[in-house]
């Protein structure tokens, strides 16, 4: 086991924080809205904490995240106002033109960057605080799929246009899910500094906002445990294959993530399917105490 | 008139080079059920859409108990007292009848999301209250013994009948439904007539697209009949419906030819 955890440790947690990244994402499409910008905000966070933390050595992991969260979701309420009034695919692609951008920033505002050469950072963070972070987020999103607000976000990625004639306010609700998905990247932003404990204009770019994407939809975008369990599975399958296939388990890889995809179209977890081991669905979101 | 809950003026809305509505006037005045009919194509549905906001006119404008609404989101309609069905259904997958009505309920809904996520006793009092409330609901309509049943495995005409009653969550001041029979056999039409007899002694207008003239003919108290986008006939459904005109946009017009001289050979014999 110690064996195990000596090889590994560096995979779990960067698949920790990967699960955080994928809530984030997540939270964008519960409301109906494809949005990686919660990756630039995660980059403007980790930065901004980089620099934060040098200046006051002394101030606490928590405070620096708060702090992220802030820097995450104020970025977000702004650049909202531009992203939410574009439609579905144009707003997908306009968040991916602003995550490339942001690497562009990061190359030249090099007083706070570092630029080309980066910018270093202590790590405060230690394993434990990992996985408690990561069970608080599975609290908070567990009362809110629970919630009236839950329930208008199913509502709306079901069916937006009747959902805005039943008095739905579609973009006030939309905002205030970028909001947290912003909050929630900017989160992960400091978390991945973290562990990275050393940032260049490449550690928030195109391939991370695509990795957790795929995660989140390969594990499921319609119960926040499914970006969760996408997550792990994408970071657990290369090392679980390496033994086998060698270098080409890349190749294997994208094979099984694409089987994956074509046989259970609407992730690994799907609150639709019946599960295994319930035979009814009971539980009722409101009025249960 | 100001008792007037819905009133068009001169609305136009165009396609590219498609005229879909062309200077349509209608006016629906209080506790009245209004049906709209035509062939297909005239644009029963466009007008609906901008009856409720999904959709914006050309030219023209949409007014709601006098206030004018023209270019103004779906959720202003809504919140005016404009609540409508779809023609087909769009219901919420996996979600039960109660949530249904709950999400109808939602411009109710006064705590903060981020009090539902730290609790917080209002909210909960708040959750008891609407859970309550969209029951009541469900029991005017005839659905509460099936409240906690996932909606798409319910049969089709309570599928239907639920469709109202989250637009009735609104609580609306004119319903708009969009062919509300469709698919359904004379003994189901029949209720939802009922229904909506039932809606109407409760204060509410109802605005109802229709195929079926027979429903129309028993339950509407007046109807306008459109073709290509404008209106060809308005008054009461038994003498609107016999107007040459009306038989012509239906029929062609060798059709309703056709079916005078049967007539008028039927009457000879």
């Amino acid at each position: 086991m110690s064996h195990f955890w000596a090889l590994y440790q560096t995979n779990v947690e960067f698949a920790l924080v990967g699960c955080v990244f994928a809530l984030s994402i997540f939270v964008g499409l519960w409301s109906g809205v494809l949005s990686v910008a919660p990756i630039a905000f995660a980059a403007v966070s980790a930065f901004a904490i980089a620099r934060i933390s040098t200046d006051h050595p002394t101030w606490s992991l928590y405070v620096l995240l708060i702090i992220g969260m802030v820097f995450g979701a104020v970025f977000a309420y702004l650049s909202s106002f531009i992203f939410l009034r574009l439609s579905s695919h144009y707003l997908a692609l306009a968040t991916i033109a602003l995550v490339l951008i942001s690497r562009v920033f990061a190359l030249n505002l090099t007083t706070i960057t570092g630029g080309m050469n980066g910018v270093g950072l202590m790590r405060l963070i230690s394993f434990p605080q990992l996985v408690f972070i990561l069970v608080l987020l599975g609290v908070v999103f567990q009362r809110l799929r629970k919630s009236r607000f839950g329930l208008t976000l199913d509502a709306l990625r079901e069916q937006p246009e009747v959902t805005a004639s039943l008095g739905v306010d579609v973009l006030k609700i939309q905002r205030v899910a970028f909001v947290l998905a912003g909050s929630l990247g900017g989160l992960a932003g400091v978390m991945q500094a973290q562990l990275l404990q050393y940032l260049t204009p490449d550690s928030f770019y195109v391939d991370l906002a695509f990795v957790t994407l795929a995660s989140a939809v390969l594990g499921g975008a319609y119960h926040w445990f499914g970006p969760i369990v996408g997550s792990l599975l994408y970071a657990a399958l290369p090392e679980l294959l390496r033994p086998y296939l060698g270098s080409s388990r890349h190749i294997a890889n994208g094979v099984l993530l694409l089987i994956i995809m074509l046989f259970l179209q609407r992730g690994v977890i799907d609150p639709l399917r019946p599960l295994p081991f319930k035979s009814k669905k009971t539980e009722s979101v409101v009025g249960n105490e | 008139m100001s008792s007037d809950i819905l009133k068009l003026s001169e609305v136009s809305r165009t396609f590219g080079g498609l005229k879909a509505i062309d200077g349509m006037n209608l006016s629906v005045g209080e506790g009245v059920i209004f049906g709209l009919i035509g062939p297909n194509g005239a644009g029963k549905t466009t007008l609906i859409n901008l009856m409720s906001g999904l959709d914006a006119p050309n030219k023209g404008t949409i007014a709601i108990s006098g206030i004018d609404l023209t270019g103004k989101k779906a959720h202003h309609f809504a919140r005016s007292g404009v609540a409508r069905t779809f023609q087909n259904m769009k219901l919420f997958k996996g979600m039960t009848v109660l949530e249904h009505v709950i999400v109808g309920l939602d411009s109710e809904r006064k705590s903060r999301f981020w009090q539902m996520i730290i609790p917080v006793q209002s909210e909960r009092k708040e959750r008891k209250a609407v859970s309550a409330k969209a029951l009541k609901i469900l029991e005017h309509l005839g659905l509460a013994h099936v409240a906690d049943r996932i909606a798409d495995t319910l049969p089709y005409g309570s599928q239907r009948r639920l469709e109202i009653a989250r637009a009735i969550a609104t609580n609306p001041k004119i319903l708009l439904l969009d062919e509300p029979t469709a698919g359904m056999n004379a003994v189901e039409s029949e209720e939802i007539g009922e229904l909506l007899n039932v809606l109407r002694k409760d204060g509410l207008s109802i605005l109802v697209v229709e195929h079926n003239i027979a429903f129309v003919r028993h339950f509407c108290d007046r109807i306008a009949v459109m073709n290509f986008g404008q209106k060809i006939a308005e008054g009461l459904p038994g003498e609107t419906l016999d107007l040459p005109a009306v038989r012509e946009a239906y029929l062609g017009a060798s059709g309703a030819e056709r079916l005078h001289r049967l007539r008028a050979g039927r009457n000879r014999v």
